[in-house]
Protein backbone atom coordinates (compact mmCIF):
# COMPACT_ATOMS: atom_id res chain seq x y z
CA UNK A 1 0.00 0.00 0.00
CA UNK A 2 3.20 2.39 1.03
CA UNK A 3 4.55 1.48 -2.57
CA UNK A 4 1.24 2.35 -4.32
CA UNK A 5 1.17 5.90 -2.78
CA UNK A 6 4.71 6.74 -3.25
CA UNK A 7 3.93 5.36 -7.42
CA UNK A 8 0.94 7.44 -6.73
CA UNK A 9 2.62 10.85 -5.81
CA UNK A 10 6.01 10.15 -8.10
CA UNK A 11 3.74 10.22 -10.97
CA UNK A 12 1.91 13.35 -9.61
CA UNK A 13 5.13 15.41 -8.87
CA UNK A 14 7.11 14.25 -11.97
CA UNK A 15 4.17 15.46 -14.12
CA UNK A 16 4.06 18.42 -12.03
CA UNK A 17 8.37 19.19 -11.78
CA UNK A 18 8.59 17.85 -15.49
CA UNK A 19 10.67 20.52 -17.61
CA UNK A 20 10.59 23.56 -14.98
CA UNK A 21 13.69 24.14 -14.28
CA UNK A 22 14.46 26.44 -16.59
CA UNK A 23 18.44 27.71 -16.33
CA UNK A 24 18.85 30.35 -13.55
CA UNK A 25 16.09 29.92 -11.49
CA UNK A 26 17.07 28.88 -7.88
CA UNK A 27 19.10 26.47 -7.18
CA UNK A 28 17.83 23.91 -4.52
CA UNK A 29 20.10 23.20 -1.37
CA UNK A 30 19.96 19.70 -2.51
CA UNK A 31 21.29 18.18 0.80
CA UNK A 32 18.27 19.94 2.83
CA UNK A 33 15.65 17.19 1.24
CA UNK A 34 15.50 14.35 2.91
CA UNK A 35 15.07 11.31 0.40
CA UNK A 36 12.62 8.61 1.18
CA UNK A 37 13.13 5.17 -0.99
CA UNK A 38 11.38 4.80 -3.93
CA UNK A 39 11.07 8.38 -4.95
CA UNK A 40 14.37 9.07 -6.17
CA UNK A 41 13.60 10.44 -9.45
CA UNK A 42 11.15 12.77 -8.11
CA UNK A 43 13.85 14.76 -6.17
CA UNK A 44 16.01 14.49 -9.49
CA UNK A 45 13.60 16.16 -11.15
CA UNK A 46 13.53 19.12 -8.77
CA UNK A 47 17.13 19.30 -9.51
CA UNK A 48 18.35 22.66 -10.85
CA UNK A 49 20.30 22.64 -14.01
CA UNK A 50 23.26 23.86 -12.34
CA UNK A 51 23.03 21.29 -9.62
CA UNK A 52 23.01 18.74 -12.25
CA UNK A 53 26.31 20.41 -13.52
CA UNK A 54 27.73 20.16 -9.55
CA UNK A 55 27.25 16.55 -9.65
CA UNK A 56 28.26 15.14 -12.97
CA UNK A 57 31.54 16.94 -13.05
CA UNK A 58 31.71 15.11 -9.41
CA UNK A 59 30.88 11.90 -10.74
CA UNK A 60 27.52 11.10 -9.55
CA UNK A 61 26.03 8.51 -12.06
CA UNK A 62 22.41 10.24 -11.75
CA UNK A 63 23.35 13.36 -12.89
CA UNK A 64 24.62 11.17 -15.84
CA UNK A 65 21.10 9.75 -16.48
CA UNK A 66 19.32 13.10 -15.34
CA UNK A 67 21.58 14.76 -18.47
CA UNK A 68 20.49 12.63 -20.78
CA UNK A 69 16.25 12.59 -20.13
CA UNK A 70 16.56 16.60 -20.08
CA UNK A 71 19.44 17.11 -22.93
CA UNK A 72 19.64 14.09 -25.11
CA UNK A 73 16.73 15.73 -27.50
CA UNK A 74 18.40 18.73 -27.99
CA UNK A 75 21.60 16.66 -28.57
CA UNK A 76 19.48 14.05 -30.95
CA UNK A 77 17.76 16.38 -32.60
CA UNK A 78 20.40 19.05 -33.62
CA UNK A 79 22.31 15.86 -34.55
CA UNK A 80 19.41 14.32 -37.23
CA UNK A 81 18.92 17.64 -38.45
CA UNK A 82 22.62 18.36 -39.37
CA UNK A 83 23.23 14.65 -40.67
CA UNK A 84 20.20 13.82 -41.96
CA UNK A 85 20.13 10.28 -40.47
CA UNK A 86 18.28 9.12 -37.40
CA UNK A 87 21.20 6.41 -37.38
CA UNK A 88 24.06 8.58 -37.72
CA UNK A 89 22.49 11.21 -34.85
CA UNK A 90 21.83 8.19 -32.48
CA UNK A 91 25.91 7.22 -32.96
CA UNK A 92 26.72 10.75 -32.49
CA UNK A 93 24.52 10.98 -29.15
CA UNK A 94 25.86 8.22 -27.84
CA UNK A 95 29.34 9.24 -28.51
CA UNK A 96 28.83 12.78 -27.12
CA UNK A 97 27.39 11.77 -24.09
CA UNK A 98 29.84 8.90 -23.56
CA UNK A 99 32.85 11.65 -24.17
CA UNK A 100 31.37 13.79 -21.39
CA UNK A 101 31.25 11.43 -18.98
CA UNK A 102 34.75 10.05 -19.57
CA UNK A 103 35.70 13.96 -19.54
CA UNK A 104 33.50 15.23 -16.73
CA UNK A 105 36.41 17.14 -15.16
CA UNK A 106 36.78 19.24 -17.62
CA UNK A 107 32.90 20.72 -17.04
CA UNK A 108 33.31 24.00 -15.59
CA UNK A 109 30.60 25.25 -14.30
CA UNK A 110 31.80 29.13 -14.40
CA UNK A 111 32.30 28.80 -18.72
CA UNK A 112 28.72 28.04 -18.69
CA UNK A 113 25.89 25.58 -18.80
CA UNK A 114 25.76 21.92 -18.49
CA UNK A 115 23.69 21.72 -21.93
CA UNK A 116 25.90 24.47 -23.38
CA UNK A 117 29.07 22.02 -23.06
CA UNK A 118 27.52 18.67 -24.14
CA UNK A 119 26.81 20.61 -27.49
CA UNK A 120 29.99 22.02 -27.59
CA UNK A 121 31.00 18.29 -27.63
CA UNK A 122 28.25 17.15 -29.60
CA UNK A 123 30.11 19.84 -32.40
CA UNK A 124 32.98 18.14 -32.13
CA UNK A 125 31.67 14.39 -32.41
CA UNK A 126 29.59 15.60 -35.80
CA UNK A 127 33.11 17.05 -36.52
CA UNK A 128 34.24 13.57 -35.94
CA UNK A 129 31.50 11.73 -38.20
CA UNK A 130 31.91 14.67 -41.40
CA UNK A 131 35.52 13.50 -41.38
CA UNK A 132 35.11 9.81 -41.02
CA UNK A 133 32.34 9.95 -43.44
CA UNK A 134 34.46 12.10 -46.39
CA UNK A 135 37.10 9.21 -46.08
CA UNK A 136 34.69 6.47 -46.66
CA UNK A 137 33.85 8.73 -49.61
CA UNK A 138 37.32 9.32 -50.81
CA UNK A 139 37.85 5.46 -50.27
CA UNK A 140 34.53 4.90 -52.41
CA UNK A 141 34.67 8.04 -54.84
CA UNK A 142 37.66 9.52 -56.27
CA UNK A 143 35.75 12.67 -57.26
CA UNK A 144 33.75 12.99 -53.82
CA UNK A 145 33.60 16.60 -52.94
CA UNK A 146 32.46 16.26 -49.50
CA UNK A 147 35.38 18.65 -47.64
CA UNK A 148 36.70 17.93 -44.39
CA UNK A 149 35.39 20.94 -42.89
CA UNK A 150 33.54 20.40 -39.99
CA UNK A 151 31.62 23.53 -39.93
CA UNK A 152 30.03 23.59 -42.91
CA UNK A 153 26.39 22.99 -41.40
CA UNK A 154 25.43 25.81 -39.90
CA UNK A 155 24.78 24.10 -35.87
CA UNK A 156 24.79 27.17 -33.96
CA UNK A 157 21.43 28.02 -35.96
CA UNK A 158 20.12 24.74 -35.45
CA UNK A 159 20.37 24.32 -31.14
CA UNK A 160 18.91 27.79 -31.21
CA UNK A 161 15.54 26.41 -33.28
CA UNK A 162 15.27 23.15 -31.34
CA UNK A 163 16.37 25.13 -27.69
CA UNK A 164 13.40 27.48 -28.61
CA UNK A 165 10.74 24.49 -29.94
CA UNK A 166 11.75 22.68 -26.74
CA UNK A 167 11.06 25.62 -24.53
CA UNK A 168 7.30 26.01 -26.20
CA UNK A 169 6.81 22.33 -25.73
CA UNK A 170 7.09 22.97 -22.02
CA UNK A 171 4.72 25.58 -21.50
CA UNK A 172 1.61 25.22 -19.25
CA UNK A 173 -1.76 27.37 -19.66
CA UNK A 174 -2.79 29.58 -19.87
CA UNK A 175 0.96 30.84 -21.37
CA UNK A 176 0.66 28.01 -24.26
CA UNK A 177 -2.60 29.19 -25.89
CA UNK A 178 -1.29 32.82 -25.26
CA UNK A 179 2.07 32.65 -26.62
CA UNK A 180 0.68 30.19 -29.50
CA UNK A 181 -1.69 33.20 -30.45
CA UNK A 182 1.28 35.77 -30.24
CA UNK A 183 2.85 34.15 -32.37
CA UNK A 184 1.49 31.96 -35.09
CA UNK A 185 -1.63 33.76 -35.31
CA UNK A 186 -0.39 37.55 -34.87
CA UNK A 187 -3.23 38.48 -32.26
CA UNK A 188 -2.46 41.67 -30.21
CA UNK A 189 -2.70 41.38 -26.95
CA UNK A 190 -5.89 43.10 -27.26
CA UNK A 191 -7.31 40.49 -28.56
CA UNK A 192 -5.73 37.79 -26.94
CA UNK A 193 -7.08 39.20 -23.81
CA UNK A 194 -10.43 38.87 -25.63
CA UNK A 195 -10.73 35.57 -27.12
CA UNK A 196 -9.35 34.01 -23.98
CA UNK A 197 -11.26 36.26 -22.05
CA UNK A 198 -8.42 36.99 -19.82
CA UNK A 199 -7.28 40.41 -18.11
CA UNK A 200 -5.00 42.47 -20.34
CA UNK A 201 -2.27 42.81 -17.24
CA UNK A 202 -2.02 39.42 -17.25
CA UNK A 203 -1.81 38.50 -20.92
CA UNK A 204 1.42 41.18 -21.26
CA UNK A 205 2.83 39.90 -17.98
CA UNK A 206 2.83 35.99 -19.78
CA UNK A 207 4.41 37.84 -22.90
CA UNK A 208 6.61 39.68 -20.99
CA UNK A 209 7.95 36.93 -19.09
CA UNK A 210 8.11 34.27 -21.91
CA UNK A 211 10.10 36.13 -24.06
CA UNK A 212 12.48 37.17 -21.59
CA UNK A 213 12.71 33.07 -20.66
CA UNK A 214 13.60 32.52 -24.62
CA UNK A 215 16.22 34.92 -24.80
CA UNK A 216 18.08 33.70 -21.08
CA UNK A 217 17.90 30.17 -22.61
CA UNK A 218 19.54 31.16 -25.87
CA UNK A 219 21.67 32.91 -23.66
CA UNK A 220 22.78 29.86 -21.17
CA UNK A 221 21.82 27.10 -23.30
CA UNK A 222 22.60 28.11 -26.76
CA UNK A 223 26.09 29.93 -25.60
CA UNK A 224 28.83 28.60 -28.08
CA UNK A 225 32.06 27.09 -25.93
CA UNK B 1 16.65 60.60 -14.79
CA UNK B 2 15.34 59.12 -18.17
CA UNK B 3 12.15 57.23 -17.94
CA UNK B 4 12.57 53.55 -19.79
CA UNK B 5 10.33 52.21 -21.39
CA UNK B 6 8.41 49.26 -19.23
CA UNK B 7 9.64 45.96 -19.96
CA UNK B 8 6.35 44.50 -20.92
CA UNK B 9 5.78 47.43 -23.73
CA UNK B 10 9.40 46.85 -24.97
CA UNK B 11 8.02 42.93 -25.43
CA UNK B 12 4.76 43.60 -27.46
CA UNK B 13 7.43 45.87 -29.65
CA UNK B 14 9.39 42.98 -30.19
CA UNK B 15 6.14 41.29 -31.27
CA UNK B 16 5.79 43.85 -33.53
CA UNK B 17 2.57 45.71 -31.90
CA UNK B 18 2.22 49.16 -32.01
CA UNK B 19 2.43 51.26 -28.95
CA UNK B 20 1.80 54.17 -27.31
CA UNK B 21 3.66 57.03 -29.70
CA UNK B 22 5.62 58.40 -26.15
CA UNK B 23 6.82 54.79 -25.84
CA UNK B 24 7.99 54.85 -29.23
CA UNK B 25 9.64 58.11 -29.36
CA UNK B 26 11.65 57.13 -26.43
CA UNK B 27 12.61 53.29 -27.92
CA UNK B 28 13.72 55.76 -31.15
CA UNK B 29 16.54 57.59 -29.06
CA UNK B 30 16.99 55.14 -26.28
CA UNK B 31 20.11 52.51 -27.18
CA UNK B 32 19.55 50.55 -24.50
CA UNK B 33 15.79 50.02 -24.73
CA UNK B 34 16.04 49.86 -28.35
CA UNK B 35 18.77 46.96 -27.62
CA UNK B 36 16.36 45.24 -25.48
CA UNK B 37 13.50 45.11 -28.55
CA UNK B 38 16.80 44.08 -30.90
CA UNK B 39 17.15 41.11 -28.75
CA UNK B 40 13.68 39.96 -28.18
CA UNK B 41 12.76 40.58 -31.60
CA UNK B 42 15.84 38.31 -32.90
CA UNK B 43 14.18 35.66 -30.76
CA UNK B 44 10.46 35.96 -31.94
CA UNK B 45 11.82 36.36 -35.36
CA UNK B 46 13.26 32.78 -35.00
CA UNK B 47 10.39 31.38 -33.39
CA UNK B 48 8.29 32.37 -35.47
CA UNK B 49 10.23 30.46 -38.37
CA UNK B 50 10.14 27.42 -36.82
CA UNK B 51 8.86 24.65 -38.59
CA UNK B 52 7.97 20.68 -37.16
CA UNK B 53 11.28 19.89 -37.89
CA UNK B 54 12.59 21.91 -35.10
CA UNK B 55 10.65 19.83 -32.65
CA UNK B 56 12.96 17.54 -30.25
CA UNK B 57 12.61 14.47 -30.86
CA UNK B 58 13.34 11.53 -28.42
CA UNK B 59 16.62 9.31 -28.99
CA UNK B 60 15.92 5.61 -30.05
CA UNK B 61 16.36 4.44 -26.37
CA UNK B 62 19.39 1.90 -27.63
CA UNK B 63 21.41 5.11 -27.46
CA UNK B 64 21.14 5.28 -23.86
CA UNK B 65 21.98 1.34 -23.35
CA UNK B 66 24.96 2.04 -26.09
CA UNK B 67 25.77 4.99 -23.33
CA UNK B 68 25.77 2.47 -19.73
CA UNK B 69 27.44 -0.15 -22.21
CA UNK B 70 30.01 1.99 -23.23
CA UNK B 71 30.83 3.30 -19.78
CA UNK B 72 30.44 -0.04 -18.10
CA UNK B 73 27.57 1.55 -16.19
CA UNK B 74 24.99 -0.33 -14.73
CA UNK B 75 21.93 -0.25 -16.26
CA UNK B 76 19.48 2.24 -15.42
CA UNK B 77 16.47 2.93 -13.79
CA UNK B 78 13.55 2.96 -16.46
CA UNK B 79 12.54 6.42 -15.79
CA UNK B 80 14.61 8.03 -18.69
CA UNK B 81 12.43 5.74 -20.96
CA UNK B 82 8.79 6.50 -18.97
CA UNK B 83 9.15 10.29 -18.61
CA UNK B 84 10.34 11.01 -22.32
CA UNK B 85 7.82 8.79 -23.75
CA UNK B 86 5.06 10.90 -21.17
CA UNK B 87 6.33 14.07 -22.27
CA UNK B 88 6.45 13.33 -26.22
CA UNK B 89 2.67 12.40 -26.02
CA UNK B 90 1.67 15.56 -24.42
CA UNK B 91 -0.17 18.10 -26.86
CA UNK B 92 2.16 19.27 -29.34
CA UNK B 93 2.72 22.75 -30.47
CA UNK B 94 0.82 24.32 -33.05
CA UNK B 95 4.25 25.88 -35.72
CA UNK B 96 1.16 27.14 -37.98
CA UNK B 97 2.08 30.32 -38.89
CA UNK B 98 -0.44 33.05 -39.64
CA UNK B 99 -2.89 31.30 -40.63
CA UNK B 100 -6.15 33.30 -40.83
CA UNK B 101 -8.64 31.21 -42.12
CA UNK B 102 -10.12 28.90 -39.57
CA UNK B 103 -11.97 25.54 -40.53
CA UNK B 104 -14.88 25.50 -39.51
CA UNK B 105 -17.97 24.20 -41.77
CA UNK B 106 -21.09 24.85 -39.49
CA UNK B 107 -24.11 26.50 -40.60
CA UNK B 108 -24.94 29.97 -40.21
CA UNK B 109 -23.54 32.57 -37.88
CA UNK B 110 -25.54 34.38 -35.40
CA UNK B 111 -23.84 37.32 -33.77
CA UNK B 112 -24.41 36.63 -29.79
CA UNK B 113 -22.54 40.07 -28.36
CA UNK B 114 -19.94 41.87 -27.92
CA UNK B 115 -17.19 41.26 -25.42
CA UNK B 116 -15.26 43.36 -22.68
CA UNK B 117 -12.33 43.80 -25.25
CA UNK B 118 -14.69 45.49 -27.92
CA UNK B 119 -14.22 42.16 -29.93
CA UNK B 120 -17.25 40.75 -31.78
CA UNK B 121 -18.06 36.99 -30.70
CA UNK B 122 -20.29 34.93 -33.25
CA UNK B 123 -22.07 32.11 -32.36
CA UNK B 124 -21.84 28.83 -34.90
CA UNK B 125 -22.81 25.53 -32.47
CA UNK B 126 -23.75 24.71 -29.13
CA UNK B 127 -24.37 21.79 -28.09
CA UNK B 128 -25.83 20.70 -23.90
CA UNK B 129 -23.96 18.48 -22.08
CA UNK B 130 -25.65 15.56 -20.30
CA UNK B 131 -24.82 13.30 -17.73
CA UNK B 132 -23.04 9.84 -18.55
CA UNK B 133 -23.59 7.55 -16.32
CA UNK B 134 -25.70 8.98 -14.01
CA UNK B 135 -22.50 11.42 -13.19
CA UNK B 136 -25.50 14.06 -12.37
CA UNK B 137 -23.87 16.74 -13.75
CA UNK B 138 -24.95 18.82 -17.03
CA UNK B 139 -23.38 21.15 -18.86
CA UNK B 140 -23.52 23.59 -22.07
CA UNK B 141 -20.57 23.87 -24.92
CA UNK B 142 -20.80 26.87 -27.68
CA UNK B 143 -17.93 27.82 -30.38
CA UNK B 144 -17.77 31.43 -31.04
CA UNK B 145 -15.54 32.86 -33.75
CA UNK B 146 -13.61 36.12 -32.43
CA UNK B 147 -11.36 37.93 -34.57
CA UNK B 148 -11.08 34.87 -37.28
CA UNK B 149 -10.50 31.84 -34.27
CA UNK B 150 -12.62 29.58 -32.79
CA UNK B 151 -13.01 29.27 -29.48
CA UNK B 152 -14.76 26.39 -27.47
CA UNK B 153 -16.43 27.61 -24.49
CA UNK B 154 -17.34 25.00 -22.27
CA UNK B 155 -19.67 25.02 -18.93
CA UNK B 156 -20.42 22.66 -16.77
CA UNK B 157 -21.53 24.47 -13.16
CA UNK B 158 -21.34 21.64 -10.37
CA UNK B 159 -18.40 20.09 -11.26
CA UNK B 160 -16.77 19.29 -8.04
CA UNK B 161 -13.05 20.19 -6.80
CA UNK B 162 -10.74 17.12 -7.42
CA UNK B 163 -7.98 16.35 -5.12
CA UNK B 164 -5.39 14.32 -6.97
CA UNK B 165 -7.38 14.32 -10.20
CA UNK B 166 -8.00 17.02 -12.75
CA UNK B 167 -11.04 17.09 -15.69
CA UNK B 168 -9.78 17.64 -19.52
CA UNK B 169 -11.95 18.62 -22.34
CA UNK B 170 -11.80 16.20 -25.45
CA UNK B 171 -13.69 17.56 -29.40
CA UNK B 172 -14.34 13.71 -30.67
CA UNK B 173 -15.69 11.66 -33.42
CA UNK B 174 -19.55 11.03 -33.52
CA UNK B 175 -18.37 7.49 -32.86
CA UNK B 176 -15.66 8.55 -30.19
CA UNK B 177 -13.09 6.47 -31.41
CA UNK B 178 -11.31 9.01 -31.93
CA UNK B 179 -10.19 11.77 -29.49
CA UNK B 180 -8.43 15.37 -29.90
CA UNK B 181 -7.34 16.32 -26.30
CA UNK B 182 -8.67 20.14 -26.16
CA UNK B 183 -7.81 21.50 -22.65
CA UNK B 184 -7.91 21.64 -18.49
CA UNK B 185 -11.64 22.28 -17.05
CA UNK B 186 -11.06 23.76 -14.07
CA UNK B 187 -14.38 23.05 -11.30
CA UNK B 188 -16.36 26.46 -11.12
CA UNK B 189 -14.75 27.98 -14.11
CA UNK B 190 -15.71 28.91 -17.82
CA UNK B 191 -13.50 26.65 -20.04
CA UNK B 192 -12.16 28.96 -23.16
CA UNK B 193 -10.20 26.99 -25.89
CA UNK B 194 -8.92 28.37 -28.94
CA UNK B 195 -9.44 25.27 -31.54
CA UNK B 196 -6.65 24.36 -33.37
CA UNK B 197 -6.32 26.17 -37.23
CA UNK B 198 -7.84 24.26 -39.77
CA UNK B 199 -9.81 21.67 -37.61
CA UNK B 200 -12.46 20.46 -39.59
CA UNK B 201 -15.28 20.37 -36.09
CA UNK B 202 -17.78 18.18 -38.35
CA UNK B 203 -15.46 15.41 -38.26
CA UNK B 204 -15.26 15.96 -33.91
CA UNK B 205 -18.44 17.45 -33.17
CA UNK B 206 -18.81 15.54 -30.15
CA UNK B 207 -17.63 17.40 -27.00
CA UNK B 208 -16.91 15.01 -23.38
CA UNK B 209 -15.55 16.11 -20.86
CA UNK B 210 -13.29 13.43 -18.50
CA UNK B 211 -11.90 13.17 -15.20
CA UNK B 212 -7.88 12.25 -15.50
CA UNK B 213 -5.27 11.03 -13.39
CA UNK B 214 -2.04 12.62 -12.89
CA UNK B 215 -0.10 10.18 -14.59
CA UNK B 216 1.59 11.48 -17.65
CA UNK B 217 -0.79 9.16 -19.91
CA UNK B 218 -1.71 11.88 -22.36
CA UNK B 219 -4.69 9.43 -23.73
CA UNK B 220 -8.23 9.29 -22.29
CA UNK B 221 -9.02 7.96 -19.10
CA UNK B 222 -12.46 6.26 -20.42
CA UNK B 223 -13.98 8.68 -17.59
CA UNK B 224 -16.35 10.57 -19.16
CA UNK B 225 -18.84 12.85 -16.47
CA UNK B 226 -20.89 14.93 -18.90
CA UNK B 227 -20.53 14.82 -23.35
CA UNK B 228 -22.47 16.20 -25.83
CA UNK B 229 -23.23 16.84 -30.08
CA UNK B 230 -22.41 20.77 -31.27
CA UNK B 231 -25.48 21.57 -34.14
CA UNK B 232 -25.56 24.81 -35.63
Amino acid sequence: MKSDDDERIQKRLRRRYRGVTPAGSPSVAMDSIVQPEGVRSVLVDEWTDEAIGARFASGDERALEEAYRRWSRLVFTVAQRATGSPDDAADVTQATFVSAWRSRQGFDANKGSLPAWLMSISRRRLADHWKERSREMRRTDAVARVTDDPEHEPVDGLVDRVLLADELERLGEPQRRIMELAFFQDLTHVQIAGVLDLPLGTVKSHIRRFLDRLRTRLEVDGAAL
Amino acid sequence: MVQHCDEEVLALMALGETVDARDDAHVQQCPRCQSRVDQLAAVVATTRSLTDDDRPVTPPASVWSGITEELGLADPPSTVVSLDRARSRRRTWMFAAAAAVVGIALGSVVTVGVQESGTQADLVAQASLDPIEDSGYQGTASVETVDGNAVLVVSVPDLPALSDQYYEVWMATPDTATMVAIGTLNPGQEGRFVLPTGMDMTSFPVVDVSVEAFDGDAGHSAKSVVRGQLAT
